[in-house]
């Protein structure tokens, strides 16, 4: 009963950690910093690695891709956040990208 | 005796440890030629836990060797099941900085932003910590002219 209860503990405890290593928000140089409040954007990109080993090393260019697509006029704001999903002897890398386009 | 001084030094380790963690800085433009400015701080935090080093630390503590031998089994299944890449200790949600960017239009009325900071840093007690994400920057406050 004590061995069942610690492996549930276990099982709990090691289910969907994460972790954030850097979220940063950028302002646009534009003539009087002003914020058009125009489209709010979210452009999430992934890569699954497994114990190290990847393939699709491009993601963040994927998402600076999306970037430009979406906001063709540039934008005025931009938050980047990049975070790793922990797994078992596996994990996955993602960055999100939210930008207002003007 | 030297299970109760480990105790002691282990809990002093804790108590002592506990400090702020500069993680990630990043420094953006800053303009002050368009008018007077008015700072303003976002700050969010998780609860941050390393489970696999608190099973350690128990471990270490531990009266009975099978006790002990057990919490290091438990450790090393944490260790294995939360592979990756870590700055600071995990979190059970990962979209606890989401908002910052709402959080930043909504702080500046005038809508006209400069010289923002964007710092991820940790406050840390043993294998407990609060993970935090904070943005300082500065609303412009342009002076109407006739």
């Amino acid at each position: 009963m004590k061995k069942l209860f610690l492996l549930l503990t276990v099982a709990m405890l090691s289910a969907c950690t994460s972790s954030v290593h850097m979220s940063q928000v950028d302002v646009g140089s534009n003539s009087a910093n002003e914020l058009e409040l125009g489209k709010v954007i979210e452009i999430e990109k992934s890569q699954k690695n497994i114990l190290g080993f990847v393939y699709d090393t491009n993601y963040v260019d994927q998402a600076y891709k999306n970037l430009l697509l979406d906001c063709p006029n540039g934008t005025s704001m931009v938050n980047v956040e990049y975070l790793t999903n922990h797994g078992f002897l596996s994990w996955t890398d993602k960055i999100r990208i939210k930008a207002i386009c003007l | 005796m030297p299970i109760k001084l480990k105790s002691i030094l282990g809990l002093s380790f804790l108590l002592v440890g506990g400090c702020s963690q500069l993680h990630h800085v990043h420094i953006g433009d800053i303009d002050q030629s368009q008018g007077t400015l008015t700072p303003f701080t976002i700050k969010v935090n998780e609860f941050g836990f390393d489970a696999a080093k608190a099973a350690q630390i128990g471990a270490e503590v531990a009266k009975s060797s099978s006790t002990s031998e057990d919490l290091e089994l438990v450790a090393f299944i944490l260790t294995i099941s939360n592979f990756g890449p870590k700055t600071g200790n995990p979190v059970y949600n990962d979209a606890y900085a989401d908002e910052v960017l709402s959080e930043v239009i909504k702080a500046c009325p005038s809508k006209k932003l400069t010289g923002l900071t964007s710092v991820r840093e940790a406050t840390n007690v043993g294998p407990v910590s609060g993970e935090v994400v904070r943005i300082n920057g500065y609303c412009i406050n342009t002076t109407q002219t006739n």
